[in-house]
């Protein structure tokens, strides 16, 4: 466990450093002058660029300047917004948790529906497994940004049931009643996904000579399934989470986007219009540390699950 | 060993035929035509100028001569869709071309060299393959300003890996067949056999995978100019109207962000859908 762990850790760091040195390499090329973006293009005396040059190190050489921005993160200083005129951990403080409720919201409902969808329709089969596959098909070619604006229209504006953009006032409650559309939104896709992996392993596992055997030993149905099939059958949906994960965390962009919510997807979009750099290199880092240690975490789940993965890599 | 010989090792290639695409694969292939066609021949079916200013008729819905009413700014919005399609697709065109031709070149190496050449690139086709593409495009969109040109590029990094990953496995197995050890053994050069012998037979599941990743690319671009970082206003472009008409959907006009993204979704569908039944017809699911 310990040497599997930690060549996993490792791979993960070799990882967001390779990110974060990719961005920094992308800036060093960027056409024009860095000290552009800093000001974001508004009129400014040459005794301020001095003041901005030196304090982002734009004249050191490039290594020292990585250097010396990854010792800032690590000291907790993120940098300044030039769009927002503040300190980047200043406008991240309220909008990690707001985007950390929508993508967990967004997980549970992935993995209710896409399981129970899943596996009705692999044990029901026959018309119930075809409905279920051809919405599944159809729903997983809707983006967010677009079921996003059908959910608003039908369940907020129409109906009424739900608020149509915002996040309220604050209050705990309100809150997760106005993230239940964006949620859903986010969750569509990746649950049609999810339902069509599932179905695909249950019924594989339906087929396998162990099952036939369980079944002429006169062993109950349920006892089968729940033992035999679904035990094994599930496994699939943990190597798929890697995936999943990835689509949760840039999905946010967009629905955040569509339902006006202040969180971290939404910022990273704004930032980029505005050209801010030092604001979408921090929650580019955030988002790439989220996604790593997450994967690292099923990693791990996997190595307990499975006997299979542990012998391999004891 | 002769030429007919070693053909004979080949041997007999599967013909496919069309009536195997079913009734939903002909739908989607009919679908995709009619959007190519609009795609190339817009401007000039739209009966009237898609940038055309009129304050007065701003969200106003269906009157005749204007099957679908006017956006934001009272502009005719059935020209605009038909207009819209084709910066719509030729994004989607150029990432899908350059990203099949470098996945299926660097796949082809990877087949053929084996051993470190391929454990080195399977290595990197993996974590590029799990990292979030749309994330670098924010990045590289933020340091070069938002058009699409930049868009395609940063979506190109992303969807080349995976492209490369998908044909690798494929192509490993018919470099292992037994017809490219008979033309190694009769000394044919490498780039010849490959070129003309192996990629041959990975066509058809290069093409299916191409179109079927189409489906995929007018979506991530569509979501792109979506969010401002990709094709820019005034140009009519499906993922850009979504937008464009939110604030109209909010005041309870819908018409423009439900036909820009109605459009997207059965283009993507169709894609998938066609692509999906010609990997079925030519046995290479």
């Amino acid at each position: 466990m310990r040497s599997f762990l930690g060549r996993r850790i490792l791979l993960g760091l070799v990882t967001i450093l390779a990110i974060t040195l990719l961005v920094h390499t992308a800036l060093y090329l960027a056409p024009g002058d860095p000290v552009d973006f800093l000001t974001a293009g508004k009129p400014t005396t040459p005794e301020r660029l001095a003041a901005l040059r030196a304090e982002y190190n734009l004249d050191d050489p490039f290594f020292t300047r990585y250097f010396s921005w990854l010792g800032g993160v690590f000291s907790g200083d993120l940098g300044q917004s030039a769009s927002f005129n503040t300190d980047v951990s200043v406008l991240l403080e309220s909008r990690v948790p707001t985007t950390l409720y929508l993508v967990v919201m967004s997980f549970i409902m992935i993995m209710v529906f896409g399981l129970t969808l899943g596996i009705v329709a692999a044990l029901r089969g026959g018309a119930i497994d075809t409905a279920t596959m051809a919405t599944a098909t159809l729903v997983s070619s809707i983006p967010a940004f677009v079921s996003s604006f059908v959910l608003i229209n039908v369940f907020a504006l129409r109906l009424g049931w739900f608020p149509a953009i915002g996040i309220g006032d604050g209050n705990p409650i309100n809150t997760l009643w106005h993230l239940v559309l964006p949620s859903l939104a986010l969750a569509l896709g990746a649950s049609a996904f999810v339902a069509r992996t599932t179905r695909a392993s249950v019924r594989t596992e339906l087929s396998r000579d162990h099952v036939a055997t369980a079944t002429v030993r006169g062993i109950p149905r349920r006892l089968i399934i729940s033992r035999h099939v679904l035990r094994n059958g599930l496994l699939p949906i943990l190597s798929i989470s890697g995936l999943i994960l990835a689509g949760l965390i840039v999905g946010t962009a967009f629905v955040e986007q569509a339902f006006a919510i202040e969180g971290l997807g939404k910022l990273l979009v704004t930032a980029a219009r505005q050209q801010d750099l030092a604001v979408v290199q921090a929650v580019t880092l955030i988002l790439v540390v989220a996604f790593v240690v997450l994967n690292i975490l099923v990693d791990i789940l996997y190595w307990y699950l499975d006997p299979r993965v542990r012998s391999e890599s004891a | 060993m002769s030429i007919a010989q070693a053909a004979a090792l080949v041997g007999p290639r599967k013909r496919s035929r069309l009536s195997h695409l079913g009734f939903l694969g002909w739908i989607a292939l009919a679908i995709i035509i009619l959007f190519a066609f609009i795609a190339i021949f817009g401007a000039a079916l739209a009966p009237h100028d898609p940038d055309s200013i009129d304050i007065a008729y701003a969200n106003v819905g269906p009157i005749p001569g204007h099957p679908l009413g006017f956006d934001e700014l009272g502009r005719d919005l059935f020209s605009r869709i038909l207009v819209g399609a084709r910066s719509s697709f030729i994004g989607p065109m150029m990432l899908v071309l350059i990203s099949t031709v470098l996945g299926t070149t660097l796949a082809l190496i990877a087949a053929w060299r084996r051993g470190w050449t391929d454990a080195g690139l399977s290595a990197a086709f993996d974590i590029a393959f799990a990292f979030p593409g749309l994330l670098l495009a924010i990045v590289l969109v933020t340091i070069f300003g938002p058009s699409l040109g930049i868009a395609v590029i940063a979506l190109t990094l992303a969807y080349t890996p995976g492209m490369a990953r998908l044909l690798r496995s494929t192509a490993l197995r018919e470099t292992g067949m037994e017809y490219v050890k008979a033309f190694r053994v009769m000394g044919y050069g490498d780039l010849r056999i490959v070129i003309r012998h192996v990629l041959p037979n990975l066509l058809p599941f290069i093409i299916a995978q191409a179109i079927i990743t189409f489906g995929y690319a007018t979506l991530d671009l569509g979501g792109l100019s979506f969010l401002g970082l990709g094709v820019q206003p005034p140009t009519a472009d499906w993922g850009a109207m979504v937008a464009a008409g939110a604030p109209g959907l909010l005041q309870g006009y819908p018409m423009q962000t439900l036909a820009a993204g109605s459009c997207l979704v059965l283009a993507a569908v169709s894609f998938g859908v066609l692509g999906d039944r010609l990997a079925r017809m030519w046995g290479v699911e």
